[in-house]
């Protein structure tokens, strides 16, 4: 049996053992830990999984996710991100849908100081789910913006994916931020637009909320001061090189932490709520990175991916051609696999052909954070989507599924607009450097 | 017969002169075997992250892979000898020399800190060189203070002994990190401070250059006795010091391209007069004594390994 | 409950106790390190090391509390399709496989923990031994099998240390 047999073949297991109701990381760890029994043998398989276990478990660059966690949990019992929402809700009143935009805008916000996908959705669930549930929003449509949202965590900088490609690619970090921050605001702004169109067209998706006044809605956007503190220090640090990206989530949670204290917003037991919450999170995203890292060390060696390139190659596909399978592949993969891990195994084998192509590694760094965006709300394996679920108990998968459709558009959109316009990723890191 | 492929594990990214030399090492033995000798590189990482790629030949989850003895310290200390400050061939400090000597003393001195593998060459990178954003360094004084970017050991202690601080920053980050006064320095070769177009924030670049980086190319033994013996001797005959010196010229090719980017980009190259040779001579010599010393003191010959190595 | 299911979740709790703190000294390293770059133009040694460990005690010491708490992500589609009953026999077989490959991952760790004392690793800044900390996360591990062998005998879920909480609600 070939190589790529084997890996098709435990692709599908994988797909079976999820519908199973397998945990996603065991799934992904019994098709790495078979298949590459199946590859080579028995001995292999235990090498890759006692060394990809710890390997990821202290990685230094992967510190980030804890750390993003956490500020999320702070921010949340700091009521800072119910302060955003509800600056938000205030500014976007008198929109019909105004509450989901609120959602999206809020979400962007926060994922303006935070670098997680999932601690951004995870934060924005408790605060903005319940208000749109009373305002008589269905929950599809809420969860669906929720999920959108949450995915504006790695896009707009700082962002956890940026970090593990820059260390691959061997980019410069704060390029890379630089880069996604235009794109970040565009793919926030489609979402808006999204949700503006469903609320529109759906009837019975959302009631319309009252106007208020431009003094009320001046005020409003004063109220959270105290994210914009911890937005110019933990930006302001790593561009003034105070501190590196990857420290700038500590700092960050840190100086979160301190500013909740200061203002009597946090106890110590919250503190320890928050601490105990994080500690489960991150250990379940590690799970399914570590998971994720062994499938991708199968996958890896099946070369499932070089096989494909070097087809299309060999057919005589040009650039353009082979972007877009690149592109299909990484939908294809989103749909499955946790975004490390995507990253783990693609950007090794795509980024020398990207560039032999002429494309800029800043630019690809871009366009793989926005892919890796659409896997995460794409189904069957979409964190952002198992994230709310686990916040948000009685919201459906299925409902789910079906609220977070018409969201699909805007990165695919994004993509698109990104080869018509590469200035769009390109242009602010040049002005800044 | 029937065909072999092997699979080949590096922690360097894409482009870099080993997956260049392995690939082109691949299609020689492809061309050579009739297209019954294959490898299939995985580089950057795929299969384990550097300090973990010795394990992977060791234990067989890779055929080959390309170890930094620097990522894992404590594991290589008679290896890490020939990585000492200052410590040369004295036929010269080029990559080609430096390799070819290294991998023409490891049967005899390196291999049994190579346990389950079969060493099929070493490679000594081009001496690093210290860069400098702001400050001339015209004498080693002028070191005191700064914050130097460092990977690795040696160069930690040895920016420690000149009495500046040794910053652990990602390659990819260097630039900025200079650009924006976070780090005064970098230990870099000149292939890099080309490589990471460091051209605008690097005013000043010290020679000589201080260490290097040992690498060693490795092949599970049982991999390799498992092979039928036309393609052990292939690869025998296409790896070893020569090998190792076609690499090194390589990588000193690059070098010296990287100091022509230097000199092109107005970068002032300043050289240490012999008495601050010296000077800096005096002030490494302790750190290599002790070294040797630990070597010897666990039963191995460091010594000797140091000796013929700089002879 | 029983006494030896009271000792489990003990040792539980106090594992989950040493994962939250590692977390919380991970801020203060990274804090410290910035700081004293920032005040005193000097870095924390071992800054870099201690992170990278921290994190590995986080890691392995939240791994039990996942696996007690069933926190682990799913994907619950089935439920809808299949008998109550079914979906019980499914989620007893996912504990039966949890436990194999925990095992199994357990296992396969001991051999590079073995090396890493073998060879003499050691931490780059801080000159600790890395088989330490090897022994600390097969510590973890540990606590990660014993959790899933008890999910085979029908778990924790008495237990007062885990709410039935998920994941991240409050
Ligand atoms: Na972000
Ligand atoms: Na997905």
């Amino acid at each position: 049996m070939s190589a790529s047999i084997v890996g098709l073949l435990f692709i599908a297991i994988m797909f079976v053992l999820l519908f199973l109701r397998t945990p996603v990381w065991l799934a992904l760890a019994i098709c790495g830990i078979a298949g590459n029994t199946a590859l080579s043998n028995v001995q292999v398989a235990q090498f890759m999984a006692g060394s990809t276990t710890f390997d990821m478990a202290s990685k230094y660059g992967l510190s980030v996710v804890p750390l993003f966690v956490l500020m999320g949990e702070i921010a949340t019992s700091s009521r800072l991100s119910s302060e955003l929402f509800s600056a938000a809700r205030v500014i976007m009143s008198g929109l019909r849908g105004g509450l989901s935009v609120a959602t999206i805008c809020a979400s962007g916000a926060f994922g303006a100081i935070c670098g997680s996908s999932v601690a951004t959705a995870a934060t924005m669930t408790r605060i903005a789910m319940p208000e749109m549930r009373k305002a008589g929003y269905a929950d599809a449509f809420s969860a669906g913006s929720v999920a959108a949202g949450g995915t504006l965590g790695i896009l707009i900088p700082p962002s956890i994916i940026l970090i593990i490609y820059g260390a691959i690619a061997e980019q410069s970090i704060p390029k890379l931020f630089a880069a996604s921050m235009i794109p970040g605001i565009v793919l926030l702004i489609l979402y808006a637009a999204i949700a503006l169109f469903v609320a529109h067209r759906v009837s019975g998706q959302v009631p319309t909320a009252d106007q208020v006044s431009f003094g009320e809605r001046l005020k409003a956007l004063l109220e959270p001061w105290q994210f914009y503190l911890l937005f110019i220090i933990t930006i302001g640090g790593i561009y003034s090189g105070i501190f590196s990206p990857n420290e700038a989530a500590g700092v960050g949670t840190f100086a979160a932490i301190v500013i909740s204290f200061l203002s009597r917003r946090l106890t110590v037991e919250n503190l320890i709520r928050a601490l105990r919450t994080t500690t489960i999170t991150s250990a379940v995203l590690f799970m399914i990175i570590i998971g994720a890292s062994m499938f991708a060390n199968f996958v890896v060696q099946t070369r499932l991916p070089n096989l494909l390139i070097e087809t299309a190659q060999a057919v005589g596909l040009g650039p353009l051609m082979i972007m877009t399978l690149i592109i299909i592949l990484y939908i294809i993969l989103g749909c499955f696999l946790e975004g490390i891990g995507m990253v783990l195994i693609t950007v090794p084998v795509f980024l020398p052909i990207v560039t032999s192509y002429g494309y800029d590694p800043v630019w690809f760094g871009v366009l793989v954070v926005i892919v890796v965006e659409l896997g995460l709300i794409t189904p069957p394996v979409g964190m952002n989507l198992f994230i709310i679920q686990a916040q948000a108990p009685e919201v459906s998968l299925k409902a789910l599924y079906s609220g977070i459709g018409p969201f699909l558009i805007a990165p695919v959109f994004l993509i698109l607009l990104l080869f018509l316009l590469p200035g769009l990723a390109l242009w602010l890191p040049a002005a800044l450097y | 017969a029937s065909a072999e492929t092997l699979k080949v594990s590096t922690f360097l990214p894409p482009k870099h002169a080993f997956n260049r030399m392995l690939t082109q090492w691949g299609e020689e033995l492809a061309e050579k075997s009739g297209g019954e000798l294959t490898i299939n590189l995985f580089p950057a990482g795929q299969l384990g992250p550097a300090p973990r790629q010795y394990d992977l030949a060791a234990s067989g989850a890779a055929d080959i892979s390309v170890v930094l003895h620097a990522a894992t310290p404590g594991r290589f200390p008679m290896t890490g000898l020939a990585a000492m400050p200052l410590s040369y061939p004295s036929e010269g400090s080029n990559s080609a020399v430096s390799s070819k000597r290294l991998t023409e003393l490891a049967p005899e001195y390196l291999a049994a800190e190579h346990p389950g593998t079969k060493i099929l060459w070493m490679a000594v990178t081009p001496p690093l060189k210290i860069n400098l954003a702001d400050k001339k360094p015209a004498t080693l004084d002028d070191l005191k203070g700064l914050r130097i970017r460092y990977a690795g050991k040696v160069f930690q202690q040895m920016i420690e002994s000149l009495g500046a601080s040794p910053m652990p920053v990602p390659p990819g980050e260097v630039s900025e990190a200079m650009a924006k006064g976070v780090i005064d320095g970098a230990t870099f070769p000149f292939e890099a401070v080309m490589a990471f177009d460091l051209g605008q924030v690097v005013k000043y670049s010290l020679e000589p250059g201080m260490a290097s980086a040992t690498f060693a190319v490795v092949m599970n033994e049982n991999s390799f006795n498992a092979l039928p013996e036309k393609f052990q001797k292939l690869i025998m005959e296409t790896t070893g010091p020569a090998r190792a010196a076609a690499f090194g010229a390589m990588w000193d090719e690059g070098e010296a391209k990287g100091r022509q980017y230097a000199v092109d980009h107005g970068i002032d190259i300043v050289t240490l007069d012999d008495g601050q040779v010296k000077k800096l001579t005096e002030i490494v010599t302790p750190m290599i004594d002790a070294s040797i010393n630990a070597v010897d003191e666990s039963g191995k010959p460091g010594r000797a390994f140091y000796d013929a190595y700089t002879k | 409950m029983s006494g030896l299911n009271r000792l489990s979740a003990a040792i539980l709790r106090a594992l989950l106790a040493i994962a939250m703190t590692a977390l919380f000294l991970m801020i203060l390293v990274i804090v410290a390190d910035v700081a004293m770059r920032f005040a005193i133009n000097k870095p924390l040694t071992g800054a870099y090391d201690g992170v990278e460990i921290l994190l590995v005690i986080s890691v392995f010491y939240g791994l039990p509390a996942v696996i007690a708490g069933r926190h682990e992500i799913i994907i619950d589609l089935i439920d809808h399709f299949v008998p109550p009953g079914f979906v019980e026999f499914l989620r007893r077989f996912s504990s039966l496989l949890s436990a194999l490959i925990l095992g199994f991952m357990f296992l396969s760790m001991i051999d590079p923990a073995r090396q890493a004392y073998l060879y003499g690793d050691l931490k780059l800044e801080l000159n600790l031994p890395v088989w330490i900390v090897w022994v600390i996360a097969l510590g973890g591990m540990a606590g990660g099998v014993l959790a899933s062998i008890l999910n085979l005998f029908g778990g924790l879920s008495g237990s007062p240390a885990y709410p039935a909480d998920k994941g991240a609600s409050e």
